[in-house]
């Protein structure tokens, strides 16, 4: 995915005005990205698919919402398919002690290219860093598996009750860390 | 709310996605009413959001993006590519000096007849009946191989999701009717050059069908022989004297 943040935001802005040509194109630069991410939540190759088609309609009904000044284009195509990944992810199934085949590294998270490192990335990635290490792994395992408190206790062996707090002690240090 | 304490928290397990299934419904629910809590939300989104950054590409399979295209519903009428309906009304437009000359072609025959048009059309799909209105329009373009020219723009009404998909190919089919009517016109051209070239440099090959004097005799003006150019082999030509 070679595509600049500029290049996707010109296609989300000819798209929003009905472009047809420019949402295949669009699909075409994000859908490794969104697909990886939404595989890593749902599990399931038949459920991802079904989140792909659902989040890229939204996106191509929604596309004029985009606000550059709010968010990075990939963040805010992400933010949708990861938004309906885990509707799909938290509906109860039927049978649904079928087990569930785990992706290869369920820690998740990669190295980024150093060349795709934004600054708020880097700032996020720091504070994040000041963590004590058991509560930075939580933190990244529950933003990229999208697990509830009770699977990460039991990803983590840790009580409930502790993760809980520990998982709210985290979130408001690095909201106090980055800032407003 | 119970368990998960102020907003703020809620908002951030929301976007970070530890809620159960109950408690993520709660959220949502509060999201479309509390501006506040949206506010919140869209603040955690964008502290978290970069770190998909760090997911690994997984390439997704070809018949997902098949699926999508199926379930587009029609685009703006400004992309409509407003197939024509009956591709023969761009035939007549045909140029003037159909005199395709070159020697060896059976083409050269009459002068004033139509070159029956190489333009194969594909039988239509049900898609053509869309919208008759254009039908005129198209049919007064300029022969010129202008691409094809998102019709006038047509006002179609946002079509159903079924004609979307024979879209693309009601526009690929425009788009071949006038790449051939552009090699055509290029053809003629051609023909019609390499016919004055045969007149100038070569008088006496040109097979008196095609003399220029015959021409325009065809066309109904009688001139006086011209200056017969020297000419070695005479007995082609019957209409000089």
């Amino acid at each position: 995915m070679s595509s600049t943040p500029v290049e996707i935001t010109w296609l989300l802005a000819a798209v929003a005005k009905g472009d047809a040509a420019a949402f295949e194109r669009l699909y075409a630069a994000s859908c490794a990205k969104v697909y990886g991410v939404v595989l890593r939540i749902v599990r399931r190759p038949e459920f991802a698919a079904d989140v792909m088609e659902e989040s890229y309609l939204e996106i191509l009904r929604r596309a004029g919402e985009f606000d550059p000044a709010h968010s990075t284009p990939m963040a805010w195509i992400v933010g949708i398919a990861r938004g309906r990944a885990i509707d799909v992810a938290r509906q109860p199934r039927e049978g649904g002690a079928e087990p569930e085949p785990e992706t290869a590294e369920d820690e998740g998270p990669g190295t980024v290219p150093r060349h795709q490192l934004t600054e708020q990335l880097k700032r996020l990635l720091t504070c994040i860093g000041r963590l004590e290490p058991d509560r930075q792994r939580m933190l990244l395992l529950a933003y990229y598996g999208a697990f509830t408190r009770d699977e990460l206790s039991i990803k983590l062996d840790m009580p409930v009750n502790l993760l809980r707090a520990s998982l709210r002690r985290s979130l408001l240090e690095v909201e106090q860390c980055l800032g407003p | 709310m119970s368990e998960t304490g102020d907003l703020d928290t809620l908002a951030a397990e929301y976007v970070l996605g530890t809620l159960d299934g109950p408690e993520r419904a709660q959220a949502q629910a509060v999201l479309g009413v509390d501006e506040a809590f949206a506010a919140k939300v869209r603040i955690w989104e964008r502290r978290l959001g970069e770190l998909h950054l760090m997911v690994e590409p997984v390439e997704p399979d070809g018949g997902i993006w098949e699926r999508i295209k199926g379930k587009m519903p029609a685009p703006e009428p400004s992309q409509e590519p407003a197939p024509p309906p009956e591709p023969e009304q761009i035939e007549p437009k045909e140029p003037v000096p159909a005199t395709a000359a070159d020697t060896t072609s059976a083409a050269p025959a009459v002068g004033a007849v139509p070159i029956p048009s190489p333009v194969t059309v594909p039988p239509t799909l049900p898609t053509a009946p869309i919208l008759s209105p254009s039908a005129e329009p198209v049919a007064k373009l300029p022969p010129a191989p202008v691409l094809p020219v998102p019709g006038p723009p047509t006002p179609v009404a946002r079509a159903p999701m079924v004609e979307r998909a024979d879209d693309s190919m009601a526009l690929r089919r425009r788009l071949r009717r006038w790449r051939l009517l552009a090699a055509l016109l290029i053809l003629i051209v051609l023909a019609a050059g390499a016919l004055v070239a045969a007149w100038k440099y070569a008088p006496e090959r040109v097979p008196p069908a095609l003399q220029a004097s015959e021409l325009l005799r065809v066309v109904g003006i009688t001139v006086a022989p011209t200056r017969p150019v020297r000419r070695p082999a005479p007995p082609e030509s019957q209409f000089d004297e």
